[in-house]
């Protein structure tokens, strides 16, 4: 208890409070830039921590972490393109929110739900980090296979029209995961002889091409009615009210679990997050046909989700020295240039620096729900702007979005290829979502079975016979067949109360 | 139902081609036949027969006249379509030269009009403007290496970032 004190002393201090402002604030407006991943931004403030000491210098990088995050969904609803990676399922519901005239509605709950995502998962954190370390060693490739069907076993829930073209949808999108260097092999394939395709296909560009550009392309090809245009000019933002808060608790918590777990397993992160609470959002919901038409259920998720995996990821760097993910291997390349050394020593050594980092996120998760309201509402101006300046202004920004992530006009390319297939997979019902899904957890699934398997000397059973990944494929299982068995059932039922109906007249 | 069946058709065409470029890695035999080969076949096989009953359930449906509201793209729609990548892609080939300073313009102009601008002043300010800001917020301050072009346009550049 006295170390918390102590990190509350050294994290509550006005310079450590000013940076932690500073960064949650600058995070807000690097993950709301397309191409400024959450990774990107705390790169672009290392430099500035070099004359800072230590603790401030975390503080202010894991503020921007927390920020960025966040700052992901305000172009995700807005702009349907994704500002961070890990805002790439809000795209799904928050964008149609928005085209329903309820972008301020989709933005609020944007916010909330990563502010209560976030406070949960640290606040949790200062308590159970090195409890929950131990159990995210105890993670073996199968286990990940698991979690990655798990998170694929969503689109039999998303399918609005035909289960079998969303499945076809999300084969395409396993298969464009497959593009690149086989990380068991060493083999390249399906390289072309382009160095795009040699380094694979990332899932940003692809997104950002089949729901922003394929959109602003439909728009230049209809007339666009001022009626039409009347949802984008006034947003205004609306926050989880406490009626709201009750209704989705369920989700919230699950979300929020979720989040925090996946963020605990090194190598993750907020992506798959994300990913795992929408799917399981659609597997528990009463409506899952409803998901990606404009839902709220499919912004709380994610976003609680992703900001709940940034305390979770924070557990394997601090306490194992294993970043959690991308933006913790850049957190912990800064502690050991201050001279830190995260690792199992870090409890016994510097526990007070260890609680410092958590209560630093806890207050930048509140100062978060500020800056946020700031945040949205100066982004949402933008939506003032007639669509033949917005539409451009998107263009560009998918633009910058899909170069910044690897310097190559190649990406540009399969944003622009994956524009003009979004058009048409759109108009002729096959799903982008499911492919989606497939790209963004491809490689995982590939990778770990084929680990498994390498492991267990081709066996199988090794793959599915193991007491963590064992439940999880049953839930996996059941997850594919609630839906079949709840329409059986559905049916059965109406056909009761047709017969109930017919003898009792 | 054509347009719907041909989708369907260039589906299985890439992923037939993608199947066949497969079989030309090299096979390693690590932990049983897993080699680079074995997930992209089992993927594109499953996705080729899914294609194949996809087509079997369009046909059927349109037979039993289910197929509901018709998904043709119009004519209107097919140029717009192509008037919008023509733009994208003349843009993009040109970046090598010209670099996004200069390309920043020509996408807005192009799309400006493509969306229904007409206004000369807003046609002509809006590419402008917004092709510096884009350079300078993340040319300059978010440091990204944006394509500068060869020859005097790259010497531009260098006084914004």
């Amino acid at each position: 208890m006295e170390h918390i004190l102590g990190g509350f002393a050294f994290a509550l201090t006005p310079a450590n409070l000013l940076f932690s402002i500073l960064g949650c604030l600058t995070g807000i407006l690097f993950g709301a830039l397309p191409g400024i991943s959450s990774a990107m931004g705390v790169v672009l403030l290392l430099p500035f921590t070099y004359g800072m000491n230590g603790i401030t210098a975390i503080i202010l990088l894991v503020s921007n972490f927390c920020g960025s995050t966040m700052g992901g969904s305000i172009t995700s609803i807005l702009f349907a393109t994704p500002g961070t990676p890990e805002a790439v399922m809000t795209v799904l519901d928050g964008h149609p929110m928005h085209k329903q005239g309820k972008g301020g509605k989709a933005l609020g709950l944007a916010v909330s739900a990563s502010v209560i995502g976030g406070l949960f998962s640290t606040i949790l954190m200062l308590f159970l980090c090195l409890p929950l370390s131990k159990v995210a060693l105890k993670f073996g490739p199968a286990e990940y296979v698991a979690l990655a069907l798990l998170g694929l076993a969503a689109i039999t829930g998303l399918g609005h029209g035909s289960m079998v073209k969303t499945l076809i949808s999300c084969m395409m999108g396993l298969a464009l995961a497959t593009f690149g260097t086989d990380e068991i092999t060493g083999i390249t394939r399906f390289h072309f002889n382009s160095t795009t395709f040699m380094n694979g296909i990332h899932f940003i560009p692809v997104m950002i091409g089949a729901f922003a550009l394929s959109e602003v392309f439909m728009q230049g090809m209809t007339e666009i009615k001022k009626s039409d245009l009347s949802v984008y000019k006034k947003i205004k933002v609306e926050f989880m009210s406490k009626a709201e808060f009750w209704k989705y608790k369920w989700l919230i918590l699950k979300s929020a679990i979720i989040g925090m777990f996946i963020g605990v397993l090194p190598g993750t992160g907020g992506t798959i997050a994300s990913v795992l609470a929408y799917s399981e959002a659609v597997r528990s919901s009463k409506y899952p046909e409803k998901f990606g038409t404009g839902l709220p259920d499919g912004v709380i998720a994610p976003e609680t989700a992703n900001n709940a995996s940034t305390g979770g990821a924070m557990v394997p760097t601090l306490t194992l020295g294993i970043p959690g993910s991308g933006t913790t291997a850049v957190i912990l390349g800064a502690f050991i240039m201050h001279g830190m050394r995260p690792g199992p020593l870090l409890f016994i050594t510097q526990p007070t620096l260890l609680y410092a980092v958590f209560i630093s996120m806890i207050i930048a998760n509140i100062l978060l729900f500020f800056g946020g309201i700031y945040g949205v509402k100066s982004f949402a101006q933008v939506s003032r702007l007639p669509y033949y300046v917005q539409g451009p202004m998107i263009l560009l920004l998918c633009f910058v979005g899909s170069y910044a992530l690897s310097n190559d006009i190649g990406a540009v390319w399969v944003m622009l290829t994956a524009g003009v297939a979004g058009f048409f997979m759109k108009k002729y019902g096959f799903s982008v979502a499911g492919m989606v899904l497939g790209l963004v957890l491809g490689t995982m699934l590939e990778e770990n079975i084929r680990k498994t398997l390498i492991i267990t000397g081709g066996e199988w059973g090794g793959l599915f016979f193991r007491p963590i990944a064992g439940p999880i494929f049953l839930l996996c299982l059941f997850a594919i067949a609630w839906p079949m068995i709840k329409k059986m059932l559905e049916k059965r039922k109406a056909a009761k109360a047709a017969t109930t109906g017919s003898t009792g007249n | 139902m054509l347009g719907e069946l041909v989708a369907h058709g260039v589906i299985f065409l890439l992923m037939l081609f993608l199947y066949v470029t497969s079989m030309s890695f090299p096979i390693l035999n690590i932990g049983g036949k897993l080699g680079a080969a074995w997930w992209p076949q089992v993927v594109l096989g499953t996705g080729m027969v899914l294609i194949l009953l996809s087509v079997f359930f369009t046909v059927r449906k349109n037979q039993k006249g289910l197929s509901g509201k018709s998904k043709k793209i119009t004519k209107k729609e097919m140029v717009g379509l192509l008037t919008s990548t023509a733009i994208f892609v003349f843009a993009l080939l040109m970046l090598r030269s010209i670099g996004f300073l200069f390309v920043c313009p020509i996408i807005v102009f192009g799309f400006m009009y493509q969306l229904g601008a007409r206004k000369p002043l807003g046609l002509i300010l809006v590419p402008l403007i917004s092709a510096l800001v884009f350079t300078v917020l993340f040319g300059h301050f978010m440091e990204v290496s944006l394509p500068r072009g060869m020859g005097l346009f790259r010497s531009l550049t260098y006084y914004l970032y």
